[in-house]
């Protein structure tokens, strides 16, 4: 009883059989088939030698077209012109007078020699084209051939190399302005701006919109001197490629080098870094003139002989001239120095008394040392300043010293004034006057005592500030 | 049981390496050709008799053969063998003058890596050329009627790092001016070359290095693309629709557990193909299209649709890689094969007919 299991071993058992015929099938077959492929073979190796390759096979891939052979032409104008001629003008016969007598010999001879050019022309024509077109091609393809050389050396950066393949592709190929430009920049780098801007100009010639060659040009020129060409260069192509930035520094630059031309080397103050520095250009500052005579003067008296003789024979120099802050201390530094070496008098009375108003206890405290304690100058010195102002100098509250001084000044002053009684309003108002009031010297409040005793006893001005004058400026001066 | 069987119908060994083996159109003879132990090319010349392979003629050439074949052959009678060989030579050999080449010309720096032609035997149209690829990373294309330069070359551009060009072949030659030149390169890339317009039509990677490429038909136009790579990895490239950003569709698939050295199409159906792997094994296998080949996408744009394929057969013969693969022309079935256990076998499957 045939199963499951059976029956598929019965079936597998059919189906090797079956392959194996199929194969055994299949290798006769195989036999049969190769005795006649030799067969084939042999036949058609026979064959092979007498047919030619008769197919008509598509030209070479990018191929370039050598021409014609002239004599092919050569023979097409020749059969083509006997007929013509012929068809031209048919033969006279020999007994045919009258048409001899017609027979204009000159016009004749005429149309045979233009016939004869023609035909030669053509000839050369066709030959030429064939000629020119073919090697025209084959120049060209020369031609970027070393301009691809040339610019393997130039990555190479050997760039005398670069300049003769670039020359070699200009001779195969004289029109391309990509040549000259190229051997151009290569020039740069060798430094040889003349051939550069030669170059330029030649590529700028075959083609008027090539702006590299205008740059390349203008950066030959800047090294020249040509300042005035190189920027109209860098103007020019600034103007086609406004966002040209090489262009736009290039400019800067020429634009500075010829002001420096024209005015002379003049240069930033190198203080700052590169970066930190302006980069606007120098401007002319117009020189004024000031007062000569002062100048001369200061000078002279700088190298005036020493005068032994009291304060008040001084003279007083006010120079009224805007003068340069800067230089004020220098003269008065200066001349100490000068009246140590000439003597051991008495130091010059001219000091200069400084022009500017001190508006700090800094500045005022260096004037009044510079002074010297020349009651005189430090009178008028401290006079020019403004009462309202005494708060802001004495901010830190006033010097004994220069306390001691005010009240000189004051007491020498034998006749009262605004001014007189406004600084000493102002002047009860800096800090701590009242412990320096209680601080003074013998010879400090008889000064006092004085300016107060002539203030009460003047009745022209307010009283009610004299009254608070009086009261402030009260000490135990009184009680002395 | 009912399924293709790939039977070994007989072997020769032979003492040198052999890189390739080739039929010899309308004979039932194939070359094979290698490398002696001394450095020098071996071409030998066999023949199947009756259950056995007899050798013909043997040669021996100054320099070691890489790769060779008939497709230039000017007419299927006269039968012109394009060879490489690892100097970088291409020369072209008379089989019946086979002393000296017909031509021979120093076309790439350094070893050939393969070699494929087009335009002869008399399939396709067109001038017969000749494609090879080297370790310089270059493609070059040669028309024997051109002596001594390249009639177009793929090469990388300046500065770029050369890749080596393992596999070339032709396609697309469906008229006299068309024709695309794929190559393959060790890191992966597939790039596909117009030969009409001279520009790079479509390249990928396929992150594998591509031993081998073919096309289903050279003298078509372009279906199907195989590239069987490292890793043992096959693509098949569906090459009828070409998307603007996906290029073509794939499919992908994973056999041999080795480098997958060789896959060739069965001449007689484009469909069936056969993959040689590195472990010496054999298989046999075929595509299957899908009901649609293309796909609209939202935004109007063809996309090509890949199909699966099924093993039909495999079969192991040696342990050491298949070094060439070749079907023959004028008998279904019959294949010749060599691998780098210095034999060379031929082959033959049954059943084709009924796949």
């Amino acid at each position: 009883m045939p199963g499951e299991y059976e029956r598929n071993l019965l079936n597998m058992q059919h189906q090797i059989r079956e392959n194996n015929a199929y194969l055994d099938d299949y290798l006769n077959d195989l036999n049969s088939w190769t005795d006649e492929m030799k067969k084939k073979e042999e036949n058609s190796l026979k064959v092979a030698d007498a047919t030619a390759m008769n197919r008509d096979l598509p030209p070479v891939r990018n191929f370039v077209a050598p021409p014609r052979p002239k004599k092919k032409s050569k023979t097409k104008s020749e059969e083509a012109k006997p007929n013509e001629i012929k068809s031209a003008a048919p033969k006279i016969r020999a007994y045919d007078y009258r048409a001899w007598d017609k027979y204009d010999v000159d016009t004749e001879c005429e149309r045979i020699d233009t016939s004869g050019k023609n035909r030669s022309n053509d000839d050369e024509e066709d030959a030429d084209d064939d000629d020119e077109e073919y090697q025209q091609e084959l120049l060209k393809k020369k031609a970027e051939h070393y301009k691809d050389q040339g610019n393997y050396q130039f990555k190479q950066k050997s760039y005398g190399e670069a300049i003769e393949y670039y020359t070699k592709a200009i001779e195969c190929d004289p029109t391309s302005p990509i040549y000259f430009a190229n051997r151009a920049q290569c020039q740069l780098f060798e430094q040889r701006y003349g051939a550069c801007d030669a170059d330029c100009t030649l590529a700028i010639q075959l083609d008027q919109n090539y702006l590299k060659a205008y740059y390349r040009r203008s950066l030959a020129r800047i090294e020249l001197g040509k300042l005035e060409q190189a920027k109209e260069d860098l103007e020019y192509v600034l103007s086609r490629e406004p966002t040209n930035i090489d262009a736009k520094t290039k400019l800067n630059e020429v634009i500075k080098k010829d002001e420096i031309k024209r005015l002379g080397r003049v240069y930033p103050l190198p203080n700052k870094p590169v970066d930190k520095q302006s980069t606007k250009p120098l401007k002319r500052i117009d020189i004024q003139e000031i007062d000569t005579s002062i100048i001369s003067s200061r000078e002279t008296t700088k190298k005036k002989s020493v005068v032994i003789e009291e304060i008040e024979t001084m003279e007083t120099s006010t120079p009224s001239e805007p003068v340069p802050q800067r230089s004020a201390p220098q003269p008065s530094i200066s001349t100490p120095a000068p009246s140590t070496s000439q003597s051991e008098e008495i130091p010059p009375k001219l000091i200069i008394i400084p022009t500017s108003v001190p508006t700090t206890g800094y500045q005022f405290k260096r004037d009044w040392s510079n002074l010297n304690n020349q009651l005189e100058q430090q009178s008028i010195y401290f006079n020019k300043i403004p009462p309202t102002s005494y708060k802001t100098i004495f901010s830190t509250g006033i010097d004994s010293s220069v306390f001691s001084r005010i009240l000189v000044f004051w007491s020498s002053k034998t006749d009262i004034d605004e001014h007189l009684i406004n600084s000493m309003l102002e002047l009860r108002k800096t800090p701590r006057f009242n412990t320096q009031l209680s601080f003074l010297g013998n010879d400090d409040k008889q000064h006092l005592k004085t300016i107060l005793d002539r203030l009460q006893a003047n009745s022209s001005f307010a009283s009610d500030k004299i009254q608070t004058i009086v009261r402030d400026y009260k000490t135990d001066a009184d009680q002395i | 049981m009912d399924k293709p069987q790939i039977i070994l119908h007989s072997q020769k060994s032979v003492n040198y390496t052999v890189f390739d083996v080739k039929w010899i159109p309308t004979s039932a003879k194939f070359i094979s050709l290698g490398n002696h132990a001394r450095g020098t090319g071996a071409l030998d010349i066999f023949e199947i008799t009756h259950g056995d392979i007899a050798v013909v003629s043997q040669h021996e050439k100054p320099s070691a053969f890489k790769c060779g074949t008939f497709g230039a052959s000017p007419t299927r009678e006269k039968r012109h063998l394009a060879t490489g060989n690892f100097d970088g030579y291409i020369q072209v050999w008379d089989l019946e003058k086979i002393e000296t080449p017909i031509y021979s010309v120093k076309g790439h720096k350094e070893i050939i890596n393969a070699i494929d032609a087009v335009g002869g035997l008399g399939i396709g149209q067109g001038a017969p050329e000749i494609a090879t690829a080297s370790r310089d990373g270059s493609v070059h294309i040669w028309d024997t009627r051109q002596a001594h330069a390249a009639v177009a070359s793929m090469e990388p551009a300046e500065g770029e790092t050369k890749r080596d060009c393992w596999a070339v072949c032709f396609g697309n030659a469906f008229n006299s001016s068309e024709r695309v030149v794929c190559a393959g390169y060790d890191n992966g890339d597939v790039k596909l070359f117009d030969l009409r317009s001279m520009s790079l039509r479509w390249e990928t990677n396929i992150k594998n290095g591509v031993c081998c490429l073919e096309f289903d038909r050279k003298d078509i136009e372009m279906n199907k693309l195989v590239a069987t790579t490292l890793e043992s990895k096959i693509h098949v490239f569906d090459m009828k629709t070409q998307h603007q950003e996906k290029g073509f569709a794939s499919v992908v698939e994973k056999a041999h557990n080795s480098t997958v050295w060789i896959g060739r199409h069965l001449p007689q159906n484009r469909d069936v193909f056969m993959t040689c792997g590195g472990s010496g094994s054999y298989y046999l296998w075929k595509y299957n299209y899908p009901e649609k080949r293309t796909m609209t996408q939202t935004d109007k744009t063809e996309v090509g649709v890949a199909g699966t394929l099924t093993l039909l057969q495999n079969i192991g013969l040696s342990s050491q890689p298949a070094s060439a693969f070749d079907w023959s022309l004028d008998k279904a079935g019959l294949a010749c094969t060599s691998a780098f256990d210095q034999t060379v076998r031929v082959l033959i499957t049954t059943k084709l007919n009924s796949i």
